[in-house]
């Protein structure tokens, strides 16, 4: 069972905020959720691997890298709000 | 429904143009917007795009797709449409480049009618946590389309479009395609490029195509598989060609019926509509034998400790600083971080963040995260055994048919339950497919899935191809929304 100040503390880190109204919802969800997941716990997997990615031993995940043109000055132009000299104008944060 | 195949002739035959094809599917996409399948959709962008193909087909220009009308999950990036991923996020996101699935489309002669509605991310089971409202069903208006292709099915059902490309994470692909009566290809995982695909759990995210038939959906699928430079995690698929053994007899074939799966079905209509099923394919001269996974009940909390704990890691891009929403609230930069992902995010995006941020968090990494990895193996294990002996699995797609709006959205774990019978096929990257087999007591479709071994798809589209050649389900459309070619002229 998570409390709720623990599930404040998990939002803090994911960056999100949590209203006072919603928060007793969401720990219900959440502890549901984990009580969903928690029955992985009754397996026995002392003689497994653990894989990251169905096809591991068939994928290479490296190539060499090799210089191309990506995306040009003048395409960022176009997609970005503000653009000049090639760098993106962004708001100023630190005084 | 109009197969490719035919549609092709009468492009090359002349007896439509792709501009008088494009227009009359443009009317069916305006007359139909109840549906909110479409997102973004530029009718004059397609007419000039139809006369451009016109003048191919002209010229003689023999792309294998050359004309096929097309449209996409809003989750691949296109450099002529706003890319959402069903979020208030990318609301207005528009990408310098095409995924690189529409850019192979593209280069096979389709022509991009629009972007479909999908859940926020790709996150849910029946399109109901898109931030641009839920698709309706064009069976039955008041029912889920499934999710999170859901926009992509209906279009497909509706016959907005005869193909449109979608993505499966743990269900995505099969669920909708089950629920609209259409049919669907997962294929094997890193065989199509997922460059340009907006993330939501790499180890599972893959994109597949939604069509009217199996032969449909292979022509086009053959398409967009391969090696991909711009994608270090997809892989060279053996077969270039899947369609091209799709006719032949499949007696002999050893098909296994997963026991589990039956199981959790028995005495329903759901049952008898598989297993009636299952006999056209043994009367196929399939040999079929019931078959166990037994792990495979472990691959729904399996998946909701791994696709969250990816969710967590991929969404983390999303600070309102680089691209997408950003929060007009703030006066530092932690506060735009924080509220931009408040703001921009919807409810499932933010409980499988925190569910995922939980489940990685110091102390926690072992018991769940590294714990759900070892199952993973497990479930794929089971596979592997069964497929030393059998050429294909075969099972439903889902216990039950398509739900009504609003019927899960209080209660996630009951939604996350949808995916009982996709997930374990995602969780072990095998390639699978859903086929119209039938309806169910509310007269909604019911869809059968086909799983294969790695790089088996030419199996599984000839397995189907064949059941289709004997069945009907596929041909039928929803009341109001069939479409002959003779409607086209």
């Amino acid at each position: 069972m998570i409390e709720n100040k623990k599930i404040l503390k998990i939002a803090s880190l994911a960056r999100l905020k949590i209203s006072d109204d919603s928060i007793n919802l969401l720990a219900n969800e959440f502890n549901n959720i984990l009580k969903l997941i928690d029955q992985i716990d009754k397996l026995d997997t002392s003689d497994t691997l653990p894989i990251c990615h169905p096809l591991e031993n068939l994928t290479s995940y490296s190539k060499v890298d090799t210089k191309h043109v990506s995306i040009t000055d003048k395409t960022h132009r176009n997609y970005s709000p503000d653009f000049k000299d090639s760098f993106f104008v962004v708001p100023k944060i630190v005084e | 429904m109009i197969s490719l195949n035919l549609l092709r002739e009468h492009l090359n035959n002349k007896k439509i143009s792709c501009v008088e094809l494009c227009i009359k599917l443009i009317n069916r996409i305006e007359n139909n917007k109840n549906l909110n399948a479409f997102l973004d959709f530029k009718p004059e962008k397609v007419i000039e795009e139809a006369n451009n193909i016109d003048k191919q087909i002209n010229d003689g220009d023999k792309k294998p797709l050359l004309g096929i009308p097309i449209a996409h999950k809003d989750i691949f990036v296109t450099k002529d449409y706003i890319t959402t991923a069903g979020s208030k996020m990318l609301e207005n996101y528009r990408s310098p480049f095409d995924a690189t699935v529409v850019a192979k489309l593209k280069d096979a002669g389709t022509i991009t009618l629009g972007k479909l509605n999908c859940d926020e991310f790709a996150m849910g089971s029946s399109n109901e946590n898109s931030f641009f409202g839920p698709v309706h069903n064009p069976w039955d208006l008041s029912r889920v389309p499934g999710g999170s292709s859901g926009g992509s099915a209906a279009a497909v059902a509706a016959n907005l479009t005869p193909i449109a490309t979608a993505s499966d994470t743990g269900g995505s692909i099969r669920e909708p395609a089950s629920f609209c009566g259409i049919t669907g290809i997962k294929p094997t995982y890193g065989s199509v490029s997922r460059w340009g695909m907006v993330a939501f759990a790499s180890s599972l995210d893959q994109a597949g195509i939604m069509a009217n038939s199996s032969e449909d959906a292979g022509l086009v699928l053959q398409n967009i598989i391969g090696k991909d430079n711009l994608d270090g995690t997809s892989i060279h698929h053996p077969q270039s060609n899947l369609i091209q053994n799709i006719n032949r007899e499949i007696k002999g074939k050893k098909i296994g019926l997963i026991a589990e799966f039956l199981n959790e079905i028995k005495n329903s209509k759901t049952y008898e509509i598989i297993m009636s099923a299952v006999k056209e394919l043994e009367n196929l001269g399939a040999l079929i034998e019931e078959v166990s996974l037994p792990h495979c009940s472990y691959g729904i909390p399996v998946y909701y400790v791994l696709a969250p704990a990816e969710c967590s890691s991929n969404l983390s891009r999303y600070d309102g600083v680089k691209f997408g929403f950003r929060s007009k609230n703030f006066s530092n930069l932690e506060d735009m971080i924080v509220n931009s992902r408040s703001e921009g995010f919807g409810p499932e995006p933010k409980r499988r963040i925190l569910i995922g941020t939980y489940v990685l968090s110091q102390g926690y990494y072992d018991a769940y995260y590294l714990k759900a990895q070892k199952v993973r193996n497990l479930i794929k294990k089971d596979f592997l055994d069964l497929f030393n002996n059998f050429d294909c699995l075969v099972g439903p797609v889902v216990s039950d048919e398509a739900f009504s709006l609003g019927e899960k959205t209080n209660d996630p774990i009951s939604m996350y339950k949808s995916d009982l019978f996709t997930i374990p096929a995602s969780l072990a990257g095998l390639p699978a497919m859903s086929i119209p087999c039938g309806f169910g007591n509310k007269n909604m479709p019911i869809g059968l899935q086909l799983i294969g071994n790695y790089f088996h798809e030419n199996l599984l589209l000839n397995i189907a191809h064949k059941y289709q050649q004997i069945t009907n389900w596929h041909k039928l459309s929803p009341d109001g929304y069939a479409l002959s070619f003779e409607d086209l002229l």
